[in-house]
Order: structure tokens, then sequence, then C-alpha cells
């Protein structure tokens, strides 16, 4: 007995978009020499094995390729690339109802799409009573299916499919119609199906809770790629944050590329930027372009942006760009000045920025926030509610902010938000990027508090009182 | 009612063209002297005519409507057509057995060759399985197929002698006919009625039609039943 049930190895799968169906006509009678459609790809590239005894949660935003890849496993879609295996039988209870006839009573529809799934309808009617039991539909067993409500079907299928003992057993979001008694019933039969290392479950659902509570391992999808898979608590919390960061619709993760380097002439911009909690910005007037080489660091007022790589890129990292300005890249120097993805506790640490203005800006308000990976807010400040001018830039001039940060962040994982805006409208981003970066505080093991901002305390003998 | 229906159809069929064609108009058919010689001629035509084209339009439109199986669990595609074929089968051997007992009752003496009459029909839905194969695939990326299938089945049936003698056709045209893909069938279920044995050619062109189309359909549906599911 294989210990691996399911096996996909770079599964895609594009769909043909036709605009019009005449296209569709066109490309046939040319024999495909006029191409019509554009592709589409609902699934990139996705692995994954799955072994006995795992539940595995699929998450994701609506449109993210989680059903297209249920689909794939479950036969009713063909992958465009990429091959799966699936050791054992698999029944997938996709969407609503599964395809169930209307006009068939409930009873007739259990044998018939029993039979349509190739069982035999022996082995059907043993099942009967049970699938009856669990449905406990009452009097509606025995009704036609077009009375039923969205509810009554999923009970219906889900209690055939779980009869039907498959080896893999897929639920597509079909719970959530399910009332809360019957949707506890489902997640303990699948706790029971996965309990005794014989069977697995796939699962997508949007309550993450649940998602939390039954899955051994949870995938997080994203426009068709695995944006992050393992264990549920952190996927489950990492895409909870990505959900509820900012309102934009635009969500872009640019990578920049490592180890491009801007070069910033010396010079200009020079009262700024020695003091603690002060600014400090190079400037360039002429168009940056990548330089092949990195210039030596240290000169005074002039700062060279590390490659990135060294910096995570945080993939919850929602951008509103503008056409203004735009945030080449961010980094956490330590208190030696040394760009590092961790910082010491009980070290300061410098977070740093560039950006880059594309067109004229007078006076931008350069502003920072730090949260943690459950969103709550350590920092977050900006150049005008600390009183601190700033100069004008012009396009193509690159600006590095740096922003000294006290010791006092406890150990934890931080995600870095950028924003720039103007005096006239601090609120109006010309650019942002929330949570764009991340970076750890790391040292003894963290407390849960949010910082530490207390030292090591004195203790003294009290007198005793009398 | 259900299953009774399958029983009260064919039985009205026959009661109304009884009517109509023994007592309010009586056309002769040259060398089949009697009454309700024409009536058994026309019922043989129109059972199996009706059993294809069930099977076509119905079968031409299985797969969109089916597209709540398809989309959800593994089937193949064939067995929603299929599904028509069988019970465009079951309906034309019903409605022959109701035909053959009116036969008797008219006087017609049963024969031997009366056994064969499901080969020629077999032979019918096989090509009607076939082409509603073809056409249920491609109704699928172009939904009106299924409007210009209505009107196409008309057309073929009237340039058949389905509901009338061939006698009445010019000669050029009825040597023409041999090629008509379905009329080797429902000759053949003729001659059968008249306990006489179908020719060899027809015999052969009776398989050979749902063998070409067939392998048309197998090359089609090869090549697009991965879009299929794409699209329904």
């Amino acid at each position: 007995m294989s210990d691996i049930l399911v096996t996909a190895s770079g599964l895609s799968k594009r769909f043909k978009i036709y605009e019009k169906p005449s296209g569709r006509l066109a490309e046939w009678a040319s024999m495909g020499r006029v191409m019509r459609h554009r592709d589409f790809w609902a699934l990139r590239d996705f692995s994954f094995d799955v072994r006995r005894g795992q539940c595995i949660g699929i998450i994701g935003a609506n449109g993210a390729g989680k059903s297209t890849l249920l689909r794939i496993l479950s036969g009713t879609l063909a992958a465009s690339s990429g091959s799966f295996n699936i050791n054992g039988r698999l029944l997938s209870l996709l969407e609503l109802g599964t395809g169930f006839n209307p006009n068939l009573t409930g009873r007739l529809n259990v044998l018939h799409t029993a039979e349509l799934l190739g069982y035999s309808p022996a082995y059907a009617r043993e099942k009967e009573q049970q699938i009856e039991a669990f449905a406990d539909l009452g009097e509606f067993f025995d009704l036609p299916l077009r009375m039923y409500s969205s509810g009554m079907q999923v009970r219906l299928g889900f209690s055939m499919f779980a009869a039907l003992d498959p080896e893999i057993l897929v639920v597509d979001e079909a719970l959530a119609v399910g009332d809360a008694s019957f949707q506890r019933k489902c997640y303990r039969h699948m706790e029971q199906m996965v309990q005794d290392k014989s069977r697995a479950v796939l699962l997508v659902a949007h309550d993450m809770i649940s998602i939390q509570k039954l899955c051994s391992h949870v995938i997080w999808l994203d426009h068709g790629r695995v944006k992050l898979a393992g264990e549920p608590k952190p996927v489950v919390e990492a895409y909870m944050k990505f959900m509820f960061t900012g309102q934009g619709p635009e969500a872009t993760s640019t990578v920049i590329k490592a180890g491009a380097v801007l070069p910033l002439p010396p010079g200009e911009g020079g009262g700024e930027g020695q003091a603690a909690h002060e600014l400090s910005a190079a400037r360039n007037t002429t168009p940056a372009a990548p330089h092949p080489n990195p210039l030596p660091e240290g000169e005074g007022t002039r700062k060279t942006i590390p490659p990135s790589g060294v910096l995570q890129r945080s993939t919850a990292a929602l951008t509103y760009a503008g056409h203004a300005a735009e945030i080449v890249a961010a980094w956490v120097e330590d208190h030696t000045g040394r760009v590092t993805p961790s910082a010491s506790v009980d070290q300061p640490l410098t977070i740093c920025y560039a950006v880059r203005f594309k067109s004229p800006i007078a006076h931008p308000v350069f502003g920072v926030r730090v949260s943690t990976i459950r969103g709550e807010v350590l920092v977050a400040t900006n150049t005008l509610m600390m009183d601190h001018q700033v100069a004008s830039y012009t396009a193509g001039e690159v600006a590095i902010v740096s922003w000294p940060v006290k010791p006092g962040l406890a150990v934890d994982e931080y995600f870095i938000t950028c924003g720039i805006s103007t005096v006239e409208s601090p609120y109006e981003f010309l650019v942002r990027e929330v949570d764009g970066y991340r970076f750890a505080v790391e040292g003894r093991s963290r407390s849960g508090a949010l910082c530490s901002i207390v030292e090591s305390p004195v203790i003294t003998e009290g007198e005793r009182a009398s | 009612m259900g299953a009774l229906w399958n029983v009260l159809h064919p039985l009205a069929m026959i009661a109304i063209y009884t009517l109509v064609f023994s007592s309010i108009m009586t056309p002769r058919l040259e060398g089949h002297p009697g009454r309700f010689a024409f009536i058994i001629y026309l019922c043989s035509g129109i059972i199996p005519w009706t059993a294809f084209a069930d099977c076509v339009s119905r079968g031409c439109g299985a797969l969109v409507l089916n597209a709540g199986y398809l989309r959800k669990l593994p089937i193949p595609e064939p067995v929603f057509v299929a599904q028509e074929a069988v019970a465009a089968f079951a309906t034309a051997v019903i409605s022959f057995l109701l035909l053959l007992v009116f036969a008797v009752c008219v006087g017609l003496p049963p024969t031997w060759t009366w056994l064969l009459l499901p080969v020629p029909l077999i032979a019918l839905l096989s090509l009607g399985f076939a082409i509603g194969m073809l056409l249920s695939t491609l109704n699928v990326f172009f939904r009106d197929i299924q409007q210009w299938v209505g009107i196409a089945l008309q057309i073929t049936m009237w340039t058949a002698p389905i509901v009338y003698a061939a006698a009445i056709l010019p000669p050029a045209y009825q040597a023409l006919l041999r090629w008509h893909p379905l009329l080797p069938s429902i000759n053949s279920v003729r001659l059968l009625m008249d306990g006489n044995l179908p020719a060899a050619w027809e015999w052969a062109m009776m398989f050979g039609w749902p063998i070409v189309v067939g392998a048309m359909a197998l090359a089609v549906s090869r090549r697009l039943s991965d879009e299929i599911r794409d699209v329904i």
C-alpha cells in the first residue's frame, strides 16, 4: 500500500478566451494560421503530493485557480501541461449539487449518480441506508430534488460521497451552505477519514477557522500559482493579512531584479541626513540609469541601494502606484550600517527606502509604517508629523530615506510599508507599498509582547513593613 | 404515467394513420393490394425515421443539456449521446411490436424475416449516434447548431421516400437515392416487413455509413474532448 495517494507535477491549465464564437471558427477554418484567442492561465506549474492521513486545505481569492486544480484532479478538466497520478478512488463534491437531476428524488439521484460514477447498482443500494441516515433529510429524501434547498442538496451530495468511501475526498466550498450542525458533522467525518491514516481529504474553503482546525497542510493559491504552502497557521495568517490590507484593486508584486544598483552622484542634499531622527536623502540630478558596478558606499551623503535579495520582499505586497514616483527598494541596516534581513533585538536599526521621482514634486512627505504579521502597527509616522521639511525633487531624482529606529521592537517578523505623498494632501499617496518588505528582529525567545522597551529589572532588598 | 407513454404514443400514431389513410384518404401502393398496405408502409418508414430524428436532435443537445454532469463528474461524453440513442431504440422497438400486432390483425402473415428487424434499426441508430456525437461536440462550441439540425432533419426527411412511395420519383433521382444515408436501413425494414431480404449492397451501405461517420465523429471528439470541458 503506497503512502502517496496523489502526485501532481507541473500542472498548468490554460483556457483559450475568444472574444466571439466566430473567432474559434476562424481558427479552425484556417487550420491554426489565424489566431483569435488569448490565453488565460488559471493554474501554473502546480506540484504536490498527497499522502494518506493528510488533509490539505487550499485557500485563495476567487479566481485563484483552486477549483481548476480540483477539477483537473477529479478528471473533469484536462490539464494543459504537467501530469498527475491518483492512486486510489477520488470523489469530488464540486460546487453545489454535483450534477444531480432535479426531477429525480434524492434516493434515485443517489442510485443514478453512483451508477454514472461506475459503482455497481448493488453497491449503491447497499449504501443507500447509510446515505439516508447521514443526510438526515426526512421525507425530502423521497421528494424530487427541485424541491430541495441548496443546503439540502449539499447534505445529499456530501452524505453520498462520504458513504461511497473514497480514498481521496475532494470538497470544494460546498459545505458553506450547509447549516452549522451539518457542517460539524461533515468536518467530523473528514477528521475521521484522515485519522486512521488510510485516506486523504482535499478541501477548499473560505472558512479559515475550519481550515486551520482540520488541515494538516495549507496551500495558498494566487493567480494560479502557489503563493505560500505549509503549516496551516502561518499560511492562513499571511493570507488573511494579504486579504485585509488595503483596499486598492491593483495588487502587484513586482520583484526588483537582484543587483540592480542606482548610482547616486555626491554633493547634493548635503545638509540633511546626519543626526538621528533625521532624514538622509541623496539626490540625483540626472535621470538614474542602472549601473553595472555598485559605487563605493559610505561617502557622506551618498548612499547606495543594496541589491534586493538581501531583504525579503514580502509576498503580501500591495502597491498603489502613481505615475509621479516609485519605490525602488527598501532595506534594513543594523547598528553598524550593514544591510541585513534580521536585526538584533538589543540594537538600534535603520529602515531605508529609495524613491525615484518620475515627475517634479515640491516638498514630498515621506512616510513609513512597521507592522507585525498580525497587522499590529508599531511604527507609523511621516516627515510632516515630525516637522521635517523636505526639499523639492525633479523628475529622475532618487531619494533614499533612512529611518533610525531605537531598540525596542520585540523578536518577531515585521512588514514595512512605504508611502510618499505631498504636503498639500498628505493622505493622497503618490506611491504606496503596503507591507512591501519584511524583516525580522532576532534575539532571545519572543515573549508575545509587541515591544521590548523594558530594561533588565533592578531587584533590591525591601524593608518589611511593620 | 411514465413508461405507459412509450406505448400510447405509437398506438395513437397507428390509430390516426389508420383513420386517415383507410377511410378519409386512400392512397394506393403499387404491388401492395389491400386497404392497410399503405399504413404499414408508412409506419415502417416513420418509426425508424422518428427514432433516427430523435436520436440526432436530442443527441446534438445532449452535451449542453448535461453540462451540469460534465462539469462535475468525470463521465465520458459519449455516454450522454448514447443514452439518447438507446432511448430512441427502445421506443422504436416498442412501436414495431405494436405495428406487427396491427399487421397480423389486418391479415399480414407473420414471417421469420421479422426477427431481423432490429438489425437495420441498430444500423440506423448507430448512424444516429455517430451524427449525434459529431454534432453535440460541435454544438458545445457553436450553440446554434442545434437550431440548424431541426431544419436539416426536415430536408433529409422529404428528400427520401419515407412518407411517400419511391415510385413517384423520377428514375434519375431514384438512382441517386442509393447514396442516401438513411434509405438502406429504412428500405431494409420495409423489405423485412414484407418477408424479403435486403440485397448485399444494401447491407453494406447500411453499415458503411455509420462506420464512415463514426470515424469522423471519433476524430473530431478526440481532438476536442479536452476543450469541451473548458467551455461547457
